[in-house]
Formats: structure tokens, C-alpha cells, sequence
């Protein structure tokens, strides 16, 4: 809250704007009371009355107390909560008003204030009979001409709503997290913990089918297969879920990364496929991001590698990285109002597309567009894409048509925020 | 040929009786010969080495030749445990080989860092557990030299 002007020592407010008066300077945190050259009677009366005005108008609560605390004056809002009349108040103190403690409290802070000379902004309760709230209250030292203390100017404002919203809120906080942990941790402990049953009953039926064979008949020996194949894919789903969960409870801290260098790492990974299916990558010039290392490494590696999977069977698959740097204005209900350094990668390829109805589809977990026996995989692999992606605040999205290929959008801020600058 | 290490026991740390089991019968596949014990936790595994509390009775035996260590179990894990063995005068000469499921990065460096001698993640099928054992006992029964005369209490 803005220090008030200054006020003369008669509690009413130095009439800045009377012709014929110097501007009064004044430190910041003390109000000092000048003599002036005779004030006409008339200039008194509408400085008087300008302050009357004001005070009355003032939605804060406002009082002026002597050297020892005693009102002086107080607006009619505050005389208001105690259903009395400004005067009423004056001559008593905050001992007559108050319950105890807390006017004692009130009258130490006076003290304090008026003895070190230094105005003071103090969030604490404020008792009226029954009713409790949260204040913020300015309390000032007044110093007459000679530096001394003569009193004290009080104003002060409800700000319980506020401080209910603001605790309403560290509430919301506190639970949203508690929640996202325990999601991650169920996930990640029902993944784990789900591999070993997965387990003994893939191992025993493969006992079974070696030892008992001749028993179980060929009928028996496929319903086994069926069993140990649907474990098998079982297995994949867990693991998949295990690594989607990895990407934020096993995140590491940001560094740069060189993404020419990620797509040459990612390229030799999958070097083998790429020459079987005769294709290529073509990488532009691309930028140094600040990002977590391993996961631009699993972002690339997906993108790369779903554009090999869905190539279409008659083409060669053609694999295009570009990259801009841009300007965004700052995500809606973002705090920083700076526009941010953006990077788009776009992975482009000629393959068989999709329409872009799925868009939205082909990026949630275990979400596929094709049977299994048409193309492998649980559909994990461009969820977990996103997942990095909006670990890093940013937003991936694709463009395409059926039968005409693909194009995969990343947008990547080039730094990231310190975590006590994100939303 | 160094003649099979008939005479070397092994012992298995492992609280899951589906996993002794299986242990079991890929020794008998492998025909690996070695006598191989069972405890259940690290409590036990400590209990067994050091001749305390049920296993008093074994004071004359021979130690394990080797010890194979889940690191998931209850009371006293195989962490716990690791790093007690490691630290005693005497049975820290004992090999110690892990098998888990976890492929946790922390367990393996963890584990090296408190001195085991490999670390394997259980295999998925029967088959490979036989491949593992029948390539652990070439390595550890045929191939090295084991502290044999030393390893007692």
C-alpha cells in the first residue's frame, strides 16, 4: 500500500494544491508538520473540509492516535464497526474497543512505530464483537517540527477475502499435487508390481507346455499359446505404462542439447531399419534447446520411428526435420507477460497419414488406428511424446491427410522457466 | 579341467517360493550336482552365514560358494544384507551374485558400489533362467578359482 501524503499537525491533511503554499518534502515513512506563513481562514476552512471529504470517502479505516495511543479522530466507517459515532471514539484508546490481548498487541505496535520513527504495513486479526477478520493495517509516526513524535496515523483495510482466497487456493495447490504424486506413484508401483504375477504365470505355462505337453493335446497346447501370448502382450502394456510414468517421476534436470546432435544418435540407433525399408533422413539446421537430454532423445526416436512404421509399402520413406525459431506471446494465464523464444520442429514424412479427425486420438495412451495384426505396438509411443513435450511446456500437434503422409509439430520453448516462474 | 566344484554349496536369499522353485529346477535342468540351500530374507541370510539362531547346528559346514540375492524381501533386504557381507572379515570373500527383477539404474550401481560381483535381472521364460544358471555355474564352478579353504566362520 502507497505511503499517504503528508498531514499538518493538527491531524488535517497539508493542502498541497493551495496556491501561494510550498509543496511540503517529507521523508517517505514519516509525516512532518511545518509552520507555514498565515493560512487565510478561508484556505483553512477548504483544506479542512477537502480532508473531511476525503476521509469520509476513503473505503479504508483511518484514525489518528496521540503519543499515547488515545484516538484523536477516526473516520465514520471505523467509528461505524462499533455501531458509534466518530466522536464517541475520541479519548479512548484500543483497550475500550478491543479485546484485551489484542489491544495491547495494537498499542505495542504503536509504540514501536512511534518511537523508531518508521511507518510499518502489518497483516494481523481484527476483533469487533463477534466478528473476526484479516487486516492490513499502515500505521505512520507523525513528527512535528522539531522531529518529534507527536502520534500516530492508522488506516486500514479488510482484506479476510483475500486471505480466504488465498488459503483456498494453497489449499487447491497442496491437494493438486498430493493427487498427481499418488497418481504417479500408483502407476508406477502397480506397474512394477503387476510384472510379477505377469510373470510366474508366463514362466510356469511355459513349464507346463514343456513338461505336460503330451497330456494337454493340441487343443490344450493352443488354449496355452493363446494364454502365453496374451501375457506377452500384457508384459508390453505394463512396460509401456512404466515408461510413461517414468517420464515424470524419473525426470532429470534441464541442460542444453544440441537437437542436430539428438537426430544423429537417434538416425544411428535406428540405422539398421532405415536401411532395410531403403529410407532417408533429412535433417535441416537445427537449434541447442534447453530441454532434459533423454527425453528430446525419446521424442525424436519416436517421431523418427513412427514415420518408418507408417511408410507407405510402395514408397520409400522420406523423413524431413526442419526447425523455426520464433516469438509466442505468452500462454494464456501465463504469469510472465514477456513474449518466449519458441522453437518449432516439424518431422514431416511420405507415409500412409491419417485423417485428421484422430488427431486428437492418435496422442492418448494405448489409442491405435490400425489392428494389431496390420501394424505392431500398444500405442504408447506418441502419449508418451506429448507427455515430454508438455513436461517442457510445450504443445505438439499434427497436420495430415490420408495416403499423404504426415507432418508432427513439436513447439519447444528454446529456455525453460525456473520452476517458481511456471504457472 | 579343474574338476566341477562338486563340493560348493549354493546358497539362495529369495522370499518368493514360486522363484526357489524355478531356481531349483534350473539347477536340476543345467544337472548342476551343487547342493543349494534356501533363506528367506536377509535376516536369515545373515542368521545362516554367521551359524546364529536356527542354523547353530551348522557350525562345522562349509560357507556357500556362492550366494545368489534377490534384493526385494522382507525384514532385512537384500541391500541390507549386501553391505553387512561385504563389510564382515570373512564373508565378504564369498561371490554374490544379485537376481532381481528390478532393472532399476540405482540398484545396479548401488549394488556394485557396496561390492557384488554381477548383477542379473531374473529372465522373463524358464529357458533363459536354465541359460543363466548353466552359464553361471561354467563361469563360477569350471572357470575361476574360488577362495574355497579360507571360507570358514
Amino acid at each position: 500500500m502507497n505511503t499517504p501524503g503528508p498531514t499538518q499537525n493538527d491531524g488535517t491533511a497539508a493542502p498541497s494544491s493551495t496556491p501561494g503554499q510550498p509543496r511540503e518534502t517529507t521523508s517517505s515513512t514519516e509525516f512532518v508538520c511545518r509552520d507555514r506563513s498565515q493560512p487565510t481562514e478561508e484556505a483553512l476552512r477548504h483544506s479542512e473540509l477537502r480532508f473531511r471529504t476525503l476521509i469520509e470517502c476513503l473505503p479504508q479505516r483511518v484514525f489518528f492516535k496521540d503519543r499515547n495511543s488515545v484516538f484523536l479522530f477516526v473516520n465514520s466507517i471505523f467509528a461505524g464497526d462499533f455501531g458509534l459515532k466518530p466522536d464517541a471514539l475520541v479519548g479512548k484508546s484500543d483497550l475500550d474497543f478491543f479485546p484485551k490481548e489484542l489491544a495491547e498487541k495494537y498499542r505495542a505496535d504503536d509504540k514501536r512505530i512511534m518511537d523508531q520513527h518508521k511507518a510499518e504495513t502489518i497483516e494481523e486479526m481484527n476483533i469487533v464483537g463477534e466478528m473476526a477478520r484479516y487486516v492490513e493495517v499502515v500505521k505512520a509516526p507523525v513528527v512535528d517540527n522539531n522531529g518529534e513524535v507527536m502520534g500516530l496515523l492508522g488506516v486500514f483495510t479488510d482484506i479476510t477475502d483475500r486471505k480466504m482466497a488465498e488459503g483456498t487456493l494453497k489449499d487447491f495447490a497442496a491437494r493438486l499435487e498430493r493427487s498427481n504424486r499418488e497418481l504417479q506413484d500408483f502407476a508406477y508401483v502397480a506397474s512394477h508390481d503387476l510384472q510379477e504375477p505377469l510373470r510366474k504365470v508366463s514362466v510356469f505355462g511355459e513349464r507346463l507346455k514343456a513338461k505336460c505337453s503330451e497330456v494337454l493335446g493340441d487343443e490344450g497346447k493352443d488354449y496355452l499359446d493363446r494364454m502365453q501370448k496374451a501375457t506377452g502382450r500384457m508384459q508390453g502394456l505394463i512396460n509401456d505404462l512404466l515408461n510413461f510414468s517414468r517420464v515424470t517421476t524419473k525426470s532429470q534436470p534441464f541442460a542444453a542439447v544440441d537437437l542436430n546432435e539428438v537426430v544423429r544418435e537417434v538416425t544411428t540407433d535406428l540405422e539398421a531399419r532405415i536401411e532395410q525399408v531403403g529410407g532417408r533422413v533429412e535433417a535441416g539446421q537445427l537449434p541447442t534447446i534447453e530441454a532434459e537430454p533423454l527425453h528430446m532423445r525419446q521424442l525424436l526416436q519416436n517421431l523418427i520411428g513412427n514415420a518408418l512404421k507408417f511408410r507407405r509399402p510402395d514408397t520409400k520413406p522420406v523423413i524431413k526435420i526442419t526447425a523455426v525459431i520464433g516469438k509466442h506471446p505468452p500462454a494464456p494465464g501465463s504469469r510472465s507477460t514477456a513474449p518466449r523464444e519458441m522453437v518449432r520442429l516439424s518431422v514431416s514424412d511420405n507415409g500412409i497419414g491419417f485423417d485428421e479427425k484422430y488427431t486428437e486420438r492418435i496422442f492418448q495412451v494405448f489409442q491405435r488406428l490400425h489392428s494389431r495384426a496390420e501394424y505392431e505396438g500398444t500405442g504408447i509411443g506418441l502419449a508418451i511424446t506429448r507427455k515430454i513435450v508438455e513436461h517442457h511446456s510445450g504443445e505438439i500437434t499434427a497436420k495430415s491427410k490420408p495416403g499423404e503422409g504426415a507432418t508432427f509439430i513439436v513447439t519447444l520453448p528454446v529456455k525453460q522457466r525456473k520452476a517458481d516462474e511456471r504457472l | 579341467m579343474k574338476k566341477p566344484g562338486k563340493m560348493i554349496t549354493i546358497l539362495l536369499a529369495e522370499d518368493d517360493p514360486d522363484d526357489r522353485q524355478l531356481t531349483e529346477d534350473a539347477l536340476a535342468e543345467c544337472r548342476l550336482a551343487n547342493d543349494i540351500h534356501f533363506v528367506e530374507d536377509g535376516e536369515q541370510l545373515l542368521d545362516y552365514l554367521l551359524r546364529r539362531g536356527q542354523y547353530t547346528a551348522m557350525a562345522k559346514d562349509p560357507l556357500p560358494g556362492l550366494i545368489l540375492l534377490d534384493l526385494n524381501m522382507p525384514r532385512k533386504d537384500g541391500r541390507e544384507a549386501l553391505k553387512e557381507i561385504k563389510t564382515h572379515p570373512d564373508l565378504r570373500r564369498i561371490p554374490i551374485i544379485v537376481l532381481t527383477t528390478s532393472k532399476a539404474e540405482e540398484d545396479i550401481l548401488r549394488t556394485y558400489d557396496l561390492g557384488v560381483n554381477s548383477y542379473i535381472t531374473k529372465p522373463v521364460t524358464f529357458a533363459s533362467l536354465v541359460e543363466i544358471i548353466k552359464v553361471l555355474g561354467r563361469y563360477w564352478f569350471e572357470i575361476v578359482e574360488l577362495p574355497g579353504g579360507g571360507l570358514k566362520t
